[in-house]
Order: structure tokens, then C-alpha cells, then sequence
């Protein structure tokens, strides 16, 4: 019984002596988190992916891009 | 395929734990951050394994080891073949290869090429989304390019034939006998497609016909060596002459044949070979012409006659049963059958004299030959 008592009476002291040190590891925690979830969102995104596995981003990109494009039926197919 | 599908992928490749956590610009370059089309695709490159394929062989050493003398990257047998009938001035070859370059070498292939996107010469276009695809599907790379003859005659859509036996009972894919080791080359610098030493030959698979239990034994040992299998196996095929390749005004690089048509020839085996030692092979006619190149340079093959028009050939439409091994008089005794000094246009004669057979070494009519029921008989 006694030694829980002494346990207890040191685990006080020890927390007096160090209470300093709980809010900092707080404030760590919540900075590194907020400064992963900042960087995420100002770290660029992969356009390749974005564009790429979009099919309405690619049919309205390729129809653009193919608009002066000549039809079929204007290509020469050459003498032969 | 629509613009848009021949570049969309599908998300489920981002999965992909061999590939998908690859950057886009580690293979591709081009800058990935950047919003803008042009920005974004400047630099760009759209088939990383071509014309090296380093990025593929940074995890697949052994398949690319020899990439660049697979004949699919190289079309080494077709470019030395021309060169061998031209003329020997090195401004004549020159020319020549500045033609087989904007004509023929745009048909070559590469990793990429097949196992991800269908090949450039047929259009291009990511096969599923840019999966990377262990074996290549048949349809979208092997007969997207060889469709003409060996698509058409393996699938039976020629006219009046049917499909390649292999393909109508065993459904069997091209790579079932043309594996990875013919496709991806073994470092040795072929002169044709047929001396491959991993290409596949019939009894490969078919290794009991010349035993005891072997069906049609008798018939096989009597033919052993003296004619191709596809002399008594294969339909009639499409033959090519006469192609002719140019460029048209609006820069398009074109060709054209002169005729194709479809026929069946057994001629003589203009080099006989360990591989290859049969006396008679079917042949194909080659769309070579003396004057092929001469919207580049006049008079360029000016040893067109040392090499024959006639190849070789392989069809690709093998059937048990066919029109010539019906019975032995549908062959023996049958000129029609095999290409003879007549069949051969006046200005491709002498370069034909190699395959062309003589009509003292057509085989003479059999006597009292058994009759078809004798020999399946037999066979059971």
C-alpha cells in the first residue's frame, strides 16, 4: 500500500515538475497536421491525371483541338 | 476509336502497383503541373519504349535485352532485302532509305506498342485504359497490322475459305505459337523472318505424326522433307505485286498496288535450310516491283533479278483436309498447282527461276491411288 502511495506522491511531482511540456506536444501535433494538409493543397496537382482519366474533359479538349482539322472526305489520298 | 478514347485512362491503372506509381513525366515527360495543353504536352513523348526502350528495361532487362533486333523493331529482313536488289552506289541506297523510312518503317512496332497502345501504323490507342497488358490482344496489335493476309486468312474471312483450324477448334491465339522469345528477338541479325530460330514450326506441337500411332503415317513419312506442311494443308492466299510508293502533294506518304488476287503456288524452296530443308514450299507473290522506288530514285534496284518474287510462305489457313491432299492425283500429275514458267509475268521470269518448277520435276500421276475412305480407314 505504501508503495502505491509513494508511486502516486512521485507521479504528482513528476507532472508539476514537466506540465510545461503537454501543450507543446499539443501544439506540435496540430501544426504538423495543419502544415500536411496546407502543403497537400498547395503542392500542384498531376493535370496528366486530372485531364487523363476525365472522358468529358477529353472529348471537349480533343474536339478543340481537332476543329480546323479537314474531314475525311477532303484528304487526298494521293494518286493511288 | 474516337480521339478522346485512344488517350483516356482509366483510373484503375493509378492502382496498378508495378506501374501505377510511376510519374506520368518519369516515362512520358511533358510537365504534369502545368494546366495548359500545350504547356503540359511540350516535350512530350508519346511512345517511351520507341526507338529505345530504356524505361522498360529498367525492370524488364531479359524481354528488351535484344529489343533492337526483334524484327518487329528492327524490320531488319525487309530493309536488307532491298538493299541487296539496289543498285550499289551509296547515293542510290541513300534514297532508298530515305523511302523505306517515310513507307515501310512506320510499320514497325515496340514494348509499348503491344502490350499498352495498339500500334502507331494502325492509328494508335491505349488498349484498356493504359493497363499494361501481359499478353498483347490479337485483334487490337498482331492482326491490326497483319490483317490483310494472315488476319484474313487465319479468321477465314477470305473468300471461299475457312478459318485456320487452329483458330476454329482450339481457338488458339497467335502467341500460342508465336511466343515472347520470337516476338521480343534473341540478338541475332536475321536475314529473313522465316530463319528465326524461335519461331515456331508445325511439328513443335504436332510430334507424333511421323510416329508409329501417328495419323496418316505412311503419308507423312513419303512427304517428310520433301514438301512444306503447308503444301498439303493450307487454302488458297492472297498475293500482292506491284507496289509502287510516292508522296502526294499535300505531303502524304502513299502507296499503291498493282493488282492482288488469290491463288495457291507450290514452287521450288529457293534456300533450303536445317529449319526449312523441303524441295517444295507454297509461295506468295512479294508486292516488289523493278520500279517500287523510282518516285525517289530512277533505276534503283538494279539487281532486282537476283532475288525471286515469289517467296516462302506460311498461310495461315491450315486445314486437316483440303482441295490438293484430297487424293494423291489432286497434287501428283496436277501442273495448276505448281508455279510454272507461264504463271510468271515476262519481266519477273528470270528473278523467278529459283522457285519456279520445271515440268519434268512436276510428280507424276499416281496409279490406283487409294481412295479418300482407304485412307481415313487407315488413319482410324
Amino acid at each position: 500500500m505504501l508503495f502505491f502511495t509513494n508511486l502516486w506522491a512521485s507521479m504528482i511531482s513528476a507532472y508539476r515538475k514537466f506540465k510545461w511540456f503537454f501543450p507543446v506536444v499539443a501544439i506540435f501535433f496540430a501544426l504538423a497536421m495543419a502544415g500536411t494538409t496546407a502543403a497537400k493543397k498547395a503542392a500542384p496537382k498531376n493535370q496528366c491525371v486530372v485531364c487523363h482519366t476525365s472522358g468529358a474533359k477529353l472529348i471537349k479538349l480533343t474536339r478543340d483541338l481537332h476543329k480546323n482539322d479537314p474531314k475525311a472526305e477532303s484528304l487526298s489520298e494521293g494518286p493511288g | 476509336m474516337a480521339p478522346h478514347e485512344k488517350v483516356f485512362v482509366d483510373s484503375d491503372f493509378l492502382d496498378d502497383e508495378n506501374h501505377g506509381e510511376i510519374s506520368c513525366a518519369k516515362c512520358h515527360g511533358g510537365d504534369p503541373t502545368a494546366i495548359d495543353y500545350k504547356k503540359a504536352h511540350a516535350k512530350l513523348v508519346r511512345d517511351p519504349s520507341f526507338p529505345t526502350a530504356k524505361v522498360c528495361a529498367e525492370c524488364h532487362d531479359t524481354a528488351a535485352e535484344h529489343y533492337e533486333k526483334s524484327l518487329h523493331y528492327s524490320l531488319a529482313p525487309m530493309r536488307k532485302m532491298i538493299m541487296q536488289r539496289a543498285d550499289d552506289k551509296p547515293a542510290v541506297h541513300a534514297k532508298l532509305n530515305q523511302a523505306f523510312d517515310n513507307h515501310c518503317a512506320s510499320c514497325h512496332s515496340s514494348c509499348g506498342q503491344c502490350h499498352i497502345s495498339r500500334p502507331a501504323s494502325v492509328g494508335g490507342g491505349l488498349l484498356a485504359g493504359h493497363a499494361f497488358e501481359k499478353t498483347a490482344p490479337e485483334k487490337e496489335t498482331c492482326t491490326a497490322c497483319h490483317g490483310s493476309r494472315v488476319g484474313n486468312e487465319y479468321f477465314g474471312k477470305d473468300k471461299g475459305c475457312t478459318p485456320d483450324v487452329h483458330r476454329q477448334k482450339a481457338f488458339m491465339k497467335c502467341q500460342k505459337c508465336h511466343t515472347a522469345k520470337e516476338m521480343h528477338g534473341d540478338g541475332k541479325d536475321y536475314h529473313h523472318r522465316l530463319d528465326v530460330e524461335n519461331g515456331p514450326k508445325c511439328d513443335d506441337c504436332h510430334k507424333g505424326i511421323y510416329t508409329a500411332k501417328g495419323q496418316n503415317k505412311a503419308t507423312h513419312d513419303q512427304h517428310r522433307g520433301k514438301v512444306s506442311c503447308q503444301v498439303c494443308h493450307s487454302q488458297p492466299y492472297q498475293n500482292c505485286a506491284g507496289c509502287h510508293v510516292g508522296q502526294a502533294k499535300g505531303g502524304q506518304y502513299y502507296y499503291k498496288l498493282d493488282k492482288h488476287w488469290h491463288d495457291f503456288k507450290v514452287g521450288l524452296n529457293p534456300k533450303p535450310s536445317p529449319r526449312r530443308p523441303e524441295k517444295f514450299v507454297t509461295l506468295r507473290h512479294a508486292p516488289i516491283a523493278p520500279d517500287t522506288f523510282s518516285f525517289y530514285v530512277k533505276n534503283a534496284l538494279t539487281n532486282f533479278d537476283s532475288f525471286p518474287t515469289w517467296k516462302p510462305a506460311t498461310p495461315h489457313n491450315i486445314r486437316r483436309k483440303t482441295e490438293q491432299n484430297a487424293s494423291c492425283n489432286n497434287c501428283h500429275g496436277n501442273p495448276r498447282l505448281f508455279l510454272r514458267e507461264k504463271d510468271v509475268d515476262q519481266k519477273y521470269r528470270k528473278a523467278n527461276q529459283p522457285v519456279i518448277v520445271p515440268a519434268g520435276m512436276i510428280p507424276k500421276k499416281v496409279n490406283n491411288p487409294p481412295s479418300q475412305a482407304e485412307t481415313d480407314k487407315k488413319t482410324k
